[in-house]
């Protein structure tokens, strides 16, 4: 009885969306908010270890996130992704922790933000390419600024949409595209300078 | 149950972790926008002021002497004023980076359209008799700092030292016409030299509003040589003087008014002479 109880509980909360975890977590039942450590702790971890190239500091830093996150719940608007609030607030610790380290020059002045672009998706010869893409990029990440490494990341492994990404960094949708655009470019350079071949 | 999320729920339990209020964050939220507010209704109130004192004192209208004087005015700026208006612009900027109608648009794009809505307010609150209202307020009330803010800039023009001067015509005379400024100094205009365009040459009436370009003569600050004279122009008409002065007045009620124009300027000249 007891057993069945919980397995319709389990049930019930893996059809629910995020959103409603969030209002029930609000409402007072703390322990649901585990469902939400479950569906975004491998998603969350695989975007932080690539962000920031430490893997040895990603289980605190996964641990910093959640509990922000749930610290920050009743700031959450439940019209809205919760997908993108807490990659929001993944970004934002990763990049407090490459401010900390100071090994990773994480700017502040952003001129791609500055002035507007014309907006740029990726084409479809672009995407047949990602998975190719993902390959190199795995060996490569480390080479790139982390303003670029991000948004390849969240576009090529995350798979968010430019709309997301925006959202999640606080840009225009257009800039995602110039960022995508020049992510590729230095990434391709550093292939040449390390004479990569495919 | 895995590792982390075990960790997670410990903590949420045992170290009694507790979800930060909602109206901690309406509060937050709150202090933002009025910041936003405050800071935007700073810098309109600083650039009305300039525009204000630069149109009450003919620097507005230099563009009528060419596009030298354009760049004059423009140095004319008060730097400090210059300086904290571009520090809340930035501020603006920053705080409403938060919010996704700014951070969705580039930066150039918010700043552009924030200054642009700021100059536009900014201009019709000059024209406005406002300022006049916060001046006669801060004179009556000693507040010399703030009435300080009203007088008129200190400017000498590159190269030639000229000055730029809007006045309403009280007094005229053969040789000469008395000209009062918004700050209420009396100042007599003369011709340079034979041929130059002065107001005297013109068919000029006593309430004219006029801006010269000229300089002061040796240290008296009440003796004027007008270089160039133009009768004001403006988009939206506005007069020098927000309400009746008192000597005005009293001219006004007199019916002959119109027969002391020249006696009235005459009357002035013989005291400037004296």
């Amino acid at each position: 009885m007891n057993l069945s109880m919980t397995h319709t509980k389990k049930d019930t909360q893996k059809v629910l969306s995020d959103e409603d975890i969030v209002l029930l977590v609000i409402q007072g039942d703390k322990d649901i908010f585990g469902e939400l450590v479950d569906r975004y702790e491998a998603k969350l971890t695989r975007y932080v270890k690539r962000f920031t190239q430490q893997p040895d500091d990603v289980l605190d830093l996964m641990q910093v996130v959640f509990i922000k996150a749930y610290t920050n719940l009743q700031s959450f608007d439940t019209t809205r992704s919760f997908n993108s609030w807490i990659y929001r607030i993944a970004h934002n610790e990763s990049v407090t922790h490459l401010k900390k380290k100071g090994n990773q020059k994480v700017s502040f002045i952003d001129f791609d933000t500055f002035l507007p672009h014309p907006f740029a998706r990726e084409t479809a010869d672009d995407k047949a390419l990602s998975q190719e893409l993902k390959d190199i990029l795995e060996t490569s990440l480390a080479t790139i600024t982390p303003k670029y490494r991000e948004v390849l990341v969240l576009y090529y492994y995350e798979e968010l949409s430019y709309q997301e990404i925006a959202d999640v960094l606080h840009i225009p949708i257009a800039t995602v595209g110039v960022r995508i655009k020049r992510g590729k470019e230095s990434l391709q350079k550093a292939l040449v300078t390390n004479k990569y071949q495919p | 149950m895995n590792n982390l999320k075990t960790k997670i729920l410990e903590t949420v339990h045992h170290n009694n972790i507790q979800m930060t209020p909602k109206w901690k964050f309406a509060l937050y939220s709150s202090l933002g926008v009025i910041s936003i507010i405050f800071a935007f209704l700073v810098v309109i109130f600083i650039i009305s002021l300039v525009l204000f004192v630069f149109s009450k004192y003919g620097l507005m209208d230099m563009s009528f002497f060419g596009f030298v004087h354009i760049v004059n005015m423009l140095r004319a700026i008060p730097i400090l004023l210059l300086l904290c208006t571009i520090v809340l612009l930035v501020l603006i900027e920053v705080l409403s980076q938060q919010y996704a109608f700014a951070f969705r648009r580039p930066l150039a794009v918010t700043l552009l359209a924030g200054t642009s809505i700021i100059v536009v307010i900014s201009f019709f609150i000059s024209q406005t008799p406002l300022h006049s209202y916060i001046r006669d307020y801060m004179k009556s009330n000693n507040f010399e700092m703030g009435a300080r803010a009203y007088e008129r800039p200190n400017m000498l023009f590159a190269g030639n030292g000229m000055e730029v001067l809007r006045g309403e015509v009280v007094g005229i005379s053969p040789t000469s016409t008395m000209l009062e400024l918004f700050d209420g100094t009396m100042v007599v205009a003369y011709p340079l030299q034979s041929g130059t365009n002065t107001p005297h040459q013109q068919n000029l009436n006593i309430g004219d509003d006029v801006v010269l370009l000229g300089t002061f003569v040796g240290s008296s600050s009440g003796k004027f040589e007008v270089s160039r004279y133009r009768p004001t122009r403006k988009m939206f008409p506005e007069k020098l003087h927000d309400g009746p002065r008192p000597h005005h007045k009293k001219n006004n009620s007199d019916p002959s008014a119109n027969n002391q124009k020249t006696s009235y300027g005459k009357t002035i000249m013989k005291e400037e002479v004296k």
